[in-house]
Formats: structure tokens, sequence, C-alpha cells
């Protein structure tokens, strides 16, 4: 399959465990996406390669439960490679279609599950070793301060990434809800400080 | 504060990122799924056209242009208002213009007297007469749901302000009140008016005109017959010194003459040649006498023609003066009134709510349902559909 968009903009160091990817623009993962539903292997491994961090760590932040978390996550790929040709590129990226699965995905696992989450914080912090401590325990201790729905307008806007108008189509608002929840996120946020 | 918790949350959130232990294996096995992907015939959805906002946007812009078209019949009805207004102008001119000498001899044809008034009284008033004789009309339009009340509260009102009610009519669906009410309550009449009903429910007109021109053409005309009149009777008193001095000659001449001849008639002579001498001069004197009263009734005759004639010229100068008077002094209250009328409409709740919306909110209704309707539909398309 010829790809005519490297030298690769998805660009992985690893740091032990840990992966940071490079911002994929929106055009980049639009045509990876096309590509990828034309069936296009290597143009799906790039977007996993790209997004899975991401969907990962929101899966976990979110769910707060490893097993669950790689269940979720296994399960939004499967399903999104599955249905890929649902997929319409309108303003919005792959990612944001596929965080859009995956939030369907972890309300169903509440739903469906009773069991106590087990707080997936000292697991976390014991595989990286940065941002430090201090700083990555104020912010877990101010969120759970917040409610559901500002928590999860954050872990949208800065775990995964997302703009405004992506997360609006995640969670079906218009992107000036969106825009008004993140910042009344923050300044609830600010107040916990 | 902000861009340091902004900076902490970044930071938390790329911590949160990480590759899961079995992402190889777990990548390998989602993407061997692909080919089926690959087989599945793509669902095409078919292209969804706005319908609801196309119509509404169309309505909108359909009931826009219906209201911006002038209506033939408006257009027709504005057209012979003007052309009523023109003639009436015209006419009122030469109303106001129309003075008879009442020279009828004198008198020059009634096209030529009119137009020569018509361009009197289009002169132009020179700049320096800086004088202001105003008429006011006052036109008002009222609308209520309840007529008789406020037909009945404005005449109240007029006849309050030492005004006077010239024709009301007031039926069920509208009313109709002309009045006259004294320029110096005017001001507080009007401000009543208004408290009747809200501001919205009543349009009001104010038209004010300087009757200079009219008040200069008096007071010219005036001016005029006066000197006129004063000419007549300095002739009708030359003519009477005249006439007194011609007839007292006349009458003197006839006294001498008639003495003589009484004088000759008392004479008593036998000479013959006496009595023939005074026989001849009889005969002459009583020539004479025939020949003065002869001039005398000549000169009273023409003395009687020229009074005649002179006292109609004076008492026409005399009625124009008092027509003038008149005229002035009508002039005067009209500056001193003002004429009114009012017209009460009824009015409907559906044109209530008309009145406190915009002019064309039925237009801007339908934009306001397209725009709604496609925003909808963008949304929707814009959802993202989960699998």
């Amino acid at each position: 399959m010829n790809v005519t968009f490297t030298p690769l903009h998805v660009l992985s160091l690893y740091e032990g465990s840990q992966l940071q990817i490079q911002h994929m623009t929106t055009e980049e993962e639009l045509l990876l996406a096309t590509r990828a539903q034309t069936g296009d292997k290597e143009a799906l491994g790039l977007l996993w390669d790209a997004i899975t961090p991401k969907l990962y760590g929101y899966c976990m932040n979110t769910l707060r439960d490893k097993t669950l978390a790689e269940d979720v996550y296994q399960q939004t790929w499967l399903k999104a490679i599955a249905n890929i040709q649902l997929f319409k590129p309108r303003g919005v990226r792959f990612s944001a279609w596929l965080f859009a699965i995956a939030r369907n995905e972890c309300r169903q696992q509440w739903r469906t599950r009773t069991h106590e989450p087990i707080d997936a914080l000292h697991d976390d912090l014991a595989q990286s070793t940065t941002p430090r401590y201090e700083e990555r325990l104020l912010i877990e201790n101010i969120l759970n301060k917040l409610s559901e729905t500002e928590r999860e307008i954050l872990q949208l806007r800065y775990i995964a990434d997302l703009s405004f108008r992506e997360i609006a189509s995640v969670l079906n608002i218009s992107t000036i809800s969106a825009r008004v929840r993140a910042h009344r996120a923050i300044a609830q946020a600010r107040k916990f400080i | 504060m902000n861009d340091k918790l902004h900076h902490l949350l970044q930071k938390w959130g790329q911590g949160q990122r990480r590759m899961p232990e079995n992402n190889d294996s777990e990548k390998i096995r989602a993407l061997n799924t692909l080919h089926i992907a690959e087989q599945k015939v793509a669902v095409q959805s078919p292209v969804r056209i706005p319908w609801l906002a196309l119509t509404c946007t169309g309505l909108a812009v359909l009931i826009f242009f219906i209201q911006k078209a002038p209506s033939p019949t408006r257009t027709a009805q504005v057209a012979s208002i003007s052309e009523g207004a023109s003639l009436k102008s015209v006419s009122s001119g030469f109303n106001s213009v129309g003075f008879s000498s009442g020279l009828s001899a004198q008198e020059p044809s009634a096209m030529q007297k009119i137009s020569r008034n018509f361009a009197d009284y289009f002169q132009p008033t020179p700049a320096s007469d800086t004088r202001e004789f105003l008429k006011t009309d006052y036109r008002t339009t009222m609308k209520t749901r309840n007529i008789e009340t406020l037909g009945n509260r404005i005449q109240t009102i007029v006849r309050g302000y030492g005004g006077r009610i010239d024709s009301a009519s007031i039926q069920t669906r509208t009313a109709y009140i002309s009045f006259v009410v004294p320029k110096k309550t005017f001001d507080a009449f009007k401000a009543e008016l208004k408290t009747l009903v809200p501001e919205r429910f009543m349009t009001e007109s104010i038209a004010t005109q300087n009757l200079l021109p009219e008040k200069r053409l008096i007071e010219e005309k005036t001016d005029m017959m006066s000197g006129l009149l004063a000419e007549h009777k300095k002739n009708r008193d030359a003519l009477e010194a005249q006439h007194h001095e011609t007839a007292t000659a006349l009458q003197r001449q006839l006294y001498g003459v008639v003495a003589e001849m009484k004088a000759l008639r008392a004479e008593v002579t036998i000479d013959p040649t006496r009595q023939k001498q005074i026989a001849t001069r009889l005969t002459t004197l009583q020539s004479d006498e025939r020949r003065i009263n002869r001039n005398l009734a000549n000169e009273n005759m023409q003395y009687n023609s020229k009074r005649v004639m002179l006292d109609a010229q004076i008492k026409d100068a005399e009625d124009q003066l008092t027509n003038l008077d008149t005229r002035d002094q009508v002039l005067g209250n009209t500056v001193e009134t003002v004429q009114g009328s009012i017209t009460i409409d009824w009015i409907s709740i559906p044109k209530i709510i008309g009145l406190y919306m915009p002019k064309d909110w039925p237009s801007l209704l339908f934009l306001g349902f397209g725009i709604m309707a496609f925003l909808s539909y963008r949304r929707r398309r814009m959802a993202i559909k989960l699998p």
C-alpha cells in the first residue's frame, strides 16, 4: 500500500511504558481514516498508534479499572473497525468518533457492572516519572471534587486532546455549550486549588 | 492562575496517555478484522436536504417581498389624493383673492381679473417681512377597542379646552370628530389626547402654514381701496362744488332776468315808443329765461348722473374695505385657532400584537424558524453516528 503522507506525522517516543505522540492534524487524521475505510491496514495501524494512548488513558481515567479499561478500549477499536464505513468526516476527526464510541462503551460498562472501581492513581504514579507526583495528586484531588459532567469534559479536553467542536460532537451538544461547560469546569477547579 | 491550572491540566492529560500492556497483540488482532469491514457494503446515506429550513426561509423571503411591493390600489389612491389637493389649493387661491371692484364699466373681463388676482396672490413675499401668521392643522388617528367611550371623551376634552366640535360621527368600528381649539390651549389639549391611548396606538400629524402672503394681499388691497375711496370722495366733493357754483351763477342770471321782466311789466307808460321798447326787451328776456332754465336743467341732470356714479364707486369701495376687514378678522381667527380632526379606528387583537412587533415580523418569524430548522438539521447532520 502506497502511503503518501510519510514521513510519519505520528512520532512515537517510548519512555519506559509511556508513549508520547506528536499531534496529528485533522487533515492527516482524516486522510488516514479515509484510507482505512478502503481497507488500508497500514493507515489504520498509524491511527491506532496515534489514538490508542489517548483512548486507553481516557478509559483508565474514566473507569478507574485497568482490566475494564482494556476491555473497553479493545471493544471500542473492534466496533470502530467493524463499522468504519459509518464514519463520516464532517469537520471532526476520526479520534472524536472513536471517543464517542468509547464514551458510550464506558457508560454501558457503568450500567452493567456494579463493582467498585479500583483507583488507578497509585499504579499510574508508579509507572510514570513525569509529571511530578505532587502536581498529579493535586489534579486528581481537584477532579474528584468536580461533578461527573465537569470531569468528563476535562478528560475529553486534556486526555483525548479534542477541540471544543469535537467535544460538542461527542457529547451531542453545541460548540458554544461545550466551550461554556469547559470554562465552568476550569473555574470550578480553580476554586479547589 | 488560569494559565498555571491550564498548564497543570495539560501535563496531567499527557501523563494519562499511555499504551496498554498488550497493545501489539491487540493491534494485530484488531487490524486483522479490517478485511471484514473492507467487504462490507458501504451504506451510503442519501443526501438529506433541509426542506423545513428551506421552506421557512423561502416563505420569509416571499412575505418580505410581498410586504415591500407597492399596492396598485394604494398608488392610485395617493395619485388621486395629490391631484385633488392641487385642485383644492388652486381653487382656494381664487377664493382668497376673488375681490370684485363693482365697477362694471371699468371692470376687466372675469378671466383677466382672475389671472391678475392669481398673479397677485403668488407674488413672492420679501425676505425682510418676517412676520408669521401660522395656520395650524392637526390630524390624528387613534386605535382603540372601545370607540364610543373614546369618542365621547375626546368631545368632552375639546369643549373643556375652550374648543368647539364642528362635526362628530361615532359608529361601531370607526369614529370621526372634527373640531377647533384655541391655539393657546392646543399644547395642553394635545398632551391630554396622548394620555388616552398608548403611544403606539396613535399617529398624529401637525401641518403649519404661514398665511403671510394672504395677509400682505389683504393689506395691499386695503391700502389700495382706501386710496380709491378717498379719491372718489374727493371727486364727489369737487363735483358738488362745481355744480353749486354753476347752478348759483345760472340762478343769479335767472333772477336778474326775472327781476327785469317784472320791472318792465310793472312800468306804466302811454308813450308808444317806450311801450314798443318794453315789448322788445321782454321778448329778449323771455328768450334768455328759457335758455337759462334749459342750461340749469342740463347742469342738474349732468350733476345727478355723475353723483350717482361716484356714489356707486364710493359704496363699492366701502364694501370692499368691509370685505377686506372681514377677511382680516377671519385670518386672525384662523391664526389664533387650530383646526383638527381625529379619526378613531377599532383595532383587533392580532393588530395590537402587530403594533408591538417589528414591521416585518412575519418574515422575521419565518426566518427565525428557518434558522432554527437549519441549526437543528446541521446538528443532526454533524452528530456522530455510533455503531
